[in-house]
């Protein structure tokens, strides 16, 4: 596929020294066409931050890429390189984060934060021509007197109102492909709407494909093209998003669905999941869900399931006892 | 802002009042001049009219209204051993302290920040682990025992610096500098390092802090992510953030520097208050002693106040009621 946006092949992050290092991330692979939109979906601790943050070559020590690759619109990049890294970040690929009082610099003004994303990768580009590129920003994704909002500092303007010029500020080269780790969470229920139906068609229009990390199963039904389910460093589920929340194959996925209240839920009660996730480093021989799963058999406890097609060949599942109805584990 | 400004002049009055009452007890306290001041061999007769002159036969509180009526005319007391208004004396002692503590702020903030930035951004780093190491030491040695150490290497040994005194100085505006003449600033060289060590110490430890605090921050990290250079990161991003701690704490720094420069000056014979004041001290001239206590509170208000105010300048969070 020529127009596959981000790619990401084989993707394993560990932490710590050599020899006792901790994997976080294991193995995993995605990609994301232009213009659509991947929810990564898995409850805290599953690794999917830090799967988005090496993809933008973001670790910090001591969590590192073991092994893995990544490609950008059909050109291999190599995250742990970071000369190249540093070209590519903001310009062809972008990331959002989670709390929108803490992504942008309180003592620098919103214009000279606007601005730099394009002059870092373009000193040519004049002072401005710059501005001007950041009013279009600003417009683009709903802000409605861009110059007011130019000159404030972050702390004059409201949380929604950071989230977008962040979003902004993400678009404002028109990167490939936007990282996005719960960029509405932080916001009230009607702002975090209106940011998502924006960015929905930010993507449509005009190519971008996103990653969108979430616990939120509701932002994903309204938003998301495909899933990834994430559980414990492990891809578990992967498919379109319609297909998974109709009819989840994965007992995690099932569990995660039935933990969430939606309106067109169709169990009567809220349940959440047994157990806690394992502890990276404490992970044991078989099916990493295994302990938690209703549906285990023994055969779950000895050997690992590998990410399998399942259903019309479109879905991904890690489980040799899959639910194939989508019903009540 | 003004009206901030004027709430805290106010404050630092009332501050003043209650120091003056503090330093009159005190200095009561540390024992009479007259021991000291007359001579042995001077007759009652003789004694008891200098006790008169100098107003000690008065009770104390009756001296500390004659001393509040004087300082209200800007007259605070004249030297029981210079016979000079003690005031004067402490403005002509004023430049050389003045230049000594500038001096060792300036060498402080040009080494310690440096170093403090590069220690708060590679902490593993063996350099970084030397320049804590460094901080460390600038912060428990004793000032005086470094400024004999120093005197000891570089005067004695080394032959490279003079140990006391100004050297040659230059008057600039009527006022004498010694920074300006090679002689002077061989001079200065030692007791502004001397004197300096402390506060490098502090400012890398405060650096290095601040520094490492503020990579963690998501703002970094979003720089990072727009793909901003990592020097650029670093100067305009994280340091522009931790300029205000190091801003504040430098400034509020300055008056403990007058204020430790009376060890170094003393060490070094540094011409300056510090030297004056402990001469003072040990002969009781009790004047000269209040009107220093009173000036150097008086700097540290000021002082506060201008670190307020730069502080609302950087930090565009921060407005002063009023404005
Ligand atoms: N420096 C580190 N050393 C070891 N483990 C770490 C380190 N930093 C993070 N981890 C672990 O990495 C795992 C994955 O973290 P990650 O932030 O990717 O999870 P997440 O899926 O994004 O969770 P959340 O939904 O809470 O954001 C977690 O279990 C975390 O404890
Ligand atoms: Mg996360």
């Amino acid at each position: 596929m020529s127009d596959v946006a981000l790619a990401i092949r084989d993707l394993t992050v560990e932490a710590g020294p050599k020899g006792r290092s901790v994997t976080l991330v294991d193995g995993v692979s995605l990609s994301v066409p232009s213009g659509k939109i991947l929810a990564l979906v898995g409850e805290s601790g599953s690794g999917k931050s830090m799967t988005a943050l090496a993809a933008m070559g973001l670790l910090e020590p001591p969590v590192r890429i073991a092994s893995g690759g990544a490609s950008l619109a059909g050109k291999a990049v190599d995250p742990t390189d970071r000369r190249q890294m540093r070209g590519i970040r903001g310009r062809d690929m972008a990331m959002i984060f989670q709390d929108p009082m803490m992504t942008l610099n309180p003592v620098m003004r919103v214009d000279e934060q606007v601005c730099e994303a394009v002059t870092v990768h373009d000193p040519s580009v004049s002072k401005a021509e710059a501005l001007r590129r950041a009013r279009e920003a600003l417009v683009t994704v709903g802000i409605p007197a861009p110059e007011e909002r130019l000159n404030a500092y972050p702390h004059q303007l409201s949380g929604g109102m950071r989230q977008r010029i962040v979003i902004a500020i993400a678009l404002i080269n028109r990167p490939a492909v936007v990282l996005a780790a719960e960029p509405t969470t932080a916001l009230d229920v009607t702002t975090q709407g209106q940011i998502l139906h924006e960015v929905k068609r930010l993507c449509r229009d005009t190519g971008t494909a996103m990653v969108w990390i979430t616990h939120d199963l509701a932002v994903v039904a309204s938003l998301a093209d495909t899933i990834a389910v994430m559980y414990a460093g492990r891809i578990v589920e992967q498919g379109p998003a319609d297909d998974i929340l109709a009819r989840p194959l994965h007992p995690y996925t099932r569990g995660l669905l039935d933990s969430v209240p939606m309106i067109d839920t169709r169990s009567e009660r809220l349940r959440s999941i047994p157990g806690m996730p394992p502890v990276a480093g404490s992970i044991t021989a078989g099916c990493r869900f295994a302990p938690r799963c209703e549906r285990a058999v023994e055969a779950c406890r000895t050997a690992e399931p590998a990410l399998a097609p399942a259903g019309n060949g479109a879905r991904l599942v890690r489980c040799i006892r899959p639910l194939d109805d989508g019903g009540a584990a | 802002m003004t009206l901030f400004i004027l709430r805290r002049l106010l404050q630092g009055a009332q501050l003043m009042i209650v120091m003056s009452i503090i330093v009159f007890i005190g200095v009561y306290l540390i024992g009479n001049p007259v021991d000291i001041l007359i001579h042995p061999a001077a007759t009652q007769q003789q004694k008891a009219e200098i006790i008169a002159r100098l107003g000690l036969d008065r009770p104390l509180w009756e001296q500390y209204g004659q001393f509040v009526m004087g300082a209200l005319r800007g007259d605070l007391g004249t030297s029981y051993v210079y016979r000079v208004p003690a005031f004067g004396l402490i403005l002509k002692a004023l430049p050389a302290t003045m230049e000594l503590a500038l001096s060792a702020m300036v060498i402080a903030i040009v080494v310690g920040i440096p170093l403090g930035l590069w220690a708060g951004y590679r902490p593993h780093s063996i350099p970084a682990q030397a320049i804590t190491a460094f901080s460390i030491l600038g912060f428990s040695l004793p000032t005086f025992w470094v400024g004999l150490m120093l005197i000891v290497l570089f005067s004695v040994d080394l032959g490279l610096a003079p140990s006391g005194g100004r050297g040659a100085t230059v008057e600039v505006f009527g006022i004498p500098l010694s920074i300006l003449t090679l002689d002077g600033l061989r001079h200065l060289m030692l007791p502004a390092i001397s004197l300096a060590l402390f506060k490098i110490g502090l400012v890398i430890r405060l650096t290095r802090a601040s520094m490492q605090e503020t990579l963690r921050q998501d703002f970094v990290r979003f720089a990072r992510a727009k793909g901003v250079p990592e020097h650029r990161v670093v100067v305009s991003h994280v340091f522009r953030n931790i300029l205000l701690p190091i801003v504040t704490v430098v400034g509020m720094e300055f008056g403990s520097l007058i204020a430790f420069a009376v060890v170094t000056e003393t060490v070094f014979s540094w011409p300056g208050m510090g030297k004056l004041i402990i001469d003072s001290i040990s002969v009781l001239d009790r004047p000269v002693i209040v009107a220093y206590l009173m000036f150097t509170a008086f700097l540290f208000v000021l002082i506060n106040l201008l670190v307020d105010v730069a502080y609302s300048v950087l930090d565009p969070r921060v407005r002063l009621a009023g404005r």
